[in-house]
């Protein structure tokens, strides 16, 4: 249990990691504040272990990125919950354990005789965790869910899409993450009061609950003023009557910088039509009095023929050229990172953000996004790379548990390790 | 029941939406949440449509209702040393600050971490900025289209042959809930070596782990993560479906050849989807444009819930699109109780929603509706503070209090 160290945010709290993909990004925030989490896999791996890309672009279980992204930090250990021999196991993990934190089909545990009242009965204040899609109520707990049925759901894609294009996601998966950070931010909070009152908790988190709690604007607005539909309007924005345009073509790439208009902010604006006569560009625009213009008022021809003044000065610049001179006049410009850009930007080389990471199974270190605070005395820390299948074993079942050799190969034979 | 939360102090200078964010969890778990407000320097969500009956109003906002139910308003102009020694008072009292202003502003308040330790040693302080507290961009003010933009989420929304974007401020509404497990961390923290604690936490490296795959993709494989619509490489049909009814859509998500044949079963296994290419992923992936087409030919003739319904009856992922109203009545919603009403005395019957969690042995439903402007400067003053009545009315007299 809790040691005095004051090093970590948490001390070496006991994690029993039972997360699909839908919820492994929850024992990570964990481990990296000081737990000790150990992700248990079915024997052969976790299915996330089939899910690209792969290191090398070579497919195989201990290469997958997938895996690796959101698994660092943690032991591994391997355990076939469907024996009786791997539930014993488990039951005896159990009785060392602060939190178990599992992301299967509702009902699925209880399935196995290890439903919470089964795990509370071992061990009277563990934090289960459980993080899924719908939750463990109501009449969707049983949905298939995906990233895209998520992001459709949660009310995500009615706010994303060209005016011509279907409703559209992010092309890289994101829902199951906001399950992930609120179920490392609730099990703590059942924590806090545990530590007080001895009491554990099931903790029931819905990753739809999670993201529709970014859409306030279109509930409300339906609530009222009957407003429904999609809103599909691409790289642009409604203001007044017309649409504004967010996103900008540069040189090298895009930009993201928006017009304003009227008191006080309109004479923002100045500043981008100075900038743009000064490298020589006529805009025609010098003497217009931005901050006398009503937004309300402006109609779509005005607005498309002052962005052909703004679109070719964006064309005439780089990402780097705008984000220099933005920054020195004081500017909103920013650049529209690639991910390569992002990887390589002096602003998180400065705060040592991004670090390397070693794959001693490679004999190689691959660059991984690290520390995302900073809490002086008791950092943000990386326990290396995520574990190979089965990587801890020996630690946990024969150095901590006290099993023999010939116990772990009999397991071993068995299917259950 | 309970509350997890229960008794904790919360000093809340936050505005806009990762702070208060993290602020509307505590209020949810018990705390008791102090937000600090000034008419002049308005929390720019008091000024977001929309409006009770179209009338514009800084306590008429719905959003902000929503996002900040259950906290307490105190009315306080920082620009004046009286209010900032009430602040300070405040900090004195509290357990938590929570803070998202740009880098340096508590600070010119003379309210740094390092000076509020000298009032109150075991002060917990969560700063969390767009940017970071340090760096060379720490100071470099931007909105969130622009903020998710530069962590690299606009890259990855839209087509490959169309400009990127992104629509939700999609930074805030990641930091904040990191913020929160790190404070949970402090506490715990806290609580084993009677120690406080400073958080500095970045919204945009916070939201750069959930790009965690494509960032490895690029530092390991050299592979530049592209923007590519609803389509996946795992996955065929794999898309949003026009269905009957106006603006209306549900997506389908086909992830395993059981699916497949399970979504020909629901459609009456046409001839088309019997095909023995279209049996296999890779098959299915060759011709995912005839199947987007042939698909939506089948969706246009079926409501989006009778699409998303008749599809899951048969094990099939799919979802409807849901849009303001959807989420509204999302009967899955109604059935965990996540919407609350509560009465407000400028809109009347305010809707808001709890925290995405419930627990078996605790309360996790909404506390009470958002203040008004300044609604709680005199329970604050002379409950929290202890003020006599004579001084908390001076206070407000010489306008440094109220609203």
């Amino acid at each position: 249990m809790p040691s005095d160290d004051a090093s970590t945010l948490l001390p070496p709290h006991r994690v029993l990691d039972l997360t699909t993909v839908v919820g492994h990004l929850c024992g990570k925030i964990l481990a990296e504040m000081g737990a000790d989490v150990i992700k248990i896999e079915p024997t052969g791996g976790d299915t996330a272990r089939d899910i690209g890309p792969f290191i090398d672009d070579i497919p195989s279980r201990n290469r997958s990125l997938q895996w690796f992204a959101f698994n660092a930090s943690k032991r591994g250990v391997t355990l076939n919950l469907e024996t009786a021999d791997g539930r014993d196991i488990f039951r005896r993990l159990v009785e060392g354990a602060d939190f178990v934190v599992e992301s299967f089909k509702p009902g699925y545990l209880d399935s196995l005789g290890l439903g919470f009242g089964a795990l509370r009965a071992i061990k009277p204040d563990l934090i289960l965790t459980s993080i899924t899609p719908f939750g463990q109520t109501g009449p969707y707990r049983g949905y298939e869910a995906t990233d895209l049925v998520l992001m459709a759901m949660g009310g995500f894609m009615a706010e994303n899409g060209y005016p011509d294009s279907p409703p559209i996601r992010m092309s890289v998966d994101q829902a199951y993450h906001h399950g992930g950070f609120y179920g490392a931010a609730a099990s703590l909070t059942a924590h806090l009061d545990r530590v007080r009152t001895g009491q554990g908790q099931h903790v029931d988190i819905s990753i739809q609950e999670a993201l529709t709690l970014m859409f306030d604007p279109p509930i409300q607005n339906w609530i009222m003023t009957g407003a429904e539909g999609t809103n599909r309007v691409g790289p642009q924005m409604w203001r007044g009557k017309v649409l504004m345009r967010l996103v900008w073509p540069c040189k090298d790439g895009y930009a993201t910088w928006r017009l304003f208009t009227g008191q006080p902010v309109g004479r923002r604006t100045h500043k981008i039509i100075d900038w743009a006569e000064e490298d020589g560009q006529h805009t025609g625009l010098k003497g217009t009095k931005w901050e006398e213009i009503d937004m309300m008022s402006v109609t779509q021809e005005m607005l498309d023929e002052w962005d052909l003044v703004f679109g070719e000065f964006f064309l005439r610049h780089t990402k780097e050229q705008l984000v220099e001179g933005a920054l020195a006049r004081r500017m909103m410009i920013y650049p529209v990172n690639t991910v390569a850009d992002a990887l390589n930007h002096r602003h998180f080389a400065a705060r040592e953000f991004f670090i390397d990471v070693d794959h001693p199974e490679l004999g190689r270190t691959f660059r991984y996004p690290g520390p995302y605070w900073k809490s002086p005395g008791a950092p943000w820390r990386s326990k290396g790379r995520a574990p190979l299948i089965g990587e801890h074993n020996v630690d946990v079942y024969g150095d901590e548990m006290g099993m023999t050799r010939q116990e772990m190969a009999s397991l071993k034979a068995a299917g259950v390790i | 029941m309970k509350r997890l939360l229960d008794g904790l102090k919360v000093l809340d200078f936050t505005w806009a939406i990762a702070g208060p964010f993290v602020t509307k969890f505590l209020a949810d778990h018990g705390a008791i949440v102090i937000k600090v407000e000034n008419a002049e320097r308005l929390d720019m969500i008091r000024t977001f449509q929309p409006f009770k009956d179209g009338k514009f109003g800084i306590n008429r906002g719905g959003v902000w209702a929503a996002m900040n139910s259950g906290k307490r308003s105190l009315g306080l102009d920082m620009r004046r040393p009286e209010g900032v020694d009430i602040a300070r008072r405040l900090a004195a009292w509290c357990d938590v600050l929570v803070e998202n202003f740009a880098p340096g502003t508590v600070a010119k308040w003379g309210m740094s971490y390092d000076e509020l330790k000298e009032i109150n040693d075991d002060i917990i302080m969560v700063s969390t900025s767009s940017m970071g507290q340090t760096g060379p961009f720490a100071h470099y003010h931007g909105l969130g289209f622009h903020l998710q933009g530069f962590a690299g989420f606009n890259q990855v929304t839209g087509f490959p042959d169309r400009e990127p974007f992104g629509s939700i401020p999609y930074t805030d509404f990641v930091g904040g809930p990191f913020a929160l497990a790190a404070l949970m961390g402090a506490l715990d923290r806290r609580r084993r070596t009677g120690q406080g604690q400073f958080i500095d936490l970045s919204q945009v490296e916070a939201s750069l782990h959930l790009l965690s795959t494509v960032l490895l993709d690029s530092s390991v494989n050299g592979r530049e993560a592209q923007r590519d619509g609803n389509r996946s490489r795992s996955s065929a049909p794999h898309g949003a479906y026009r269905c009957l009814g106006d603006d209306r859509w549900c997506v389908i998500a086909v992830t395993t050849d059981a699916q497949w044949r399970a979504f020909g079963g629901v459609l009456g296994d046409p001839p088309w989807t019997q095909a023995p290419e279209l049996q296999t992923l890779l098959g299915r992936l060759e011709r995912v444009e005839e199947l987007d087409r042939r698909v939506e030919e089948w969706t246009l003739r079926h409501a989006p819930h009778d699409v998303m319904e008749r599809m899951q009856a048969a094990g099939v992922p799919a979802g409807v699109v849901e849009d303001g109203k959807d989420l509204a009545e999302d009967p899955q919603h109604e059935a965990r109780h996540f919407y609350q009403h509560f009465d407000h005395p400028e809109i009347g019957s305010a809707l808001t929603r709890r925290s995405p969690v419930l627990y078996s042995d605790a309360d996790s439903s909404v506390t009470g509706g958002a203040p008004t402007l300044g609604q709680d400067t005199e329970y604050v003053l002379t409950q929290v503070l202890g003020m006599s009545d004579d001084e908390w009315i001076a206070l407000l007299e010489a306008g440094v209090v109220g609203s």
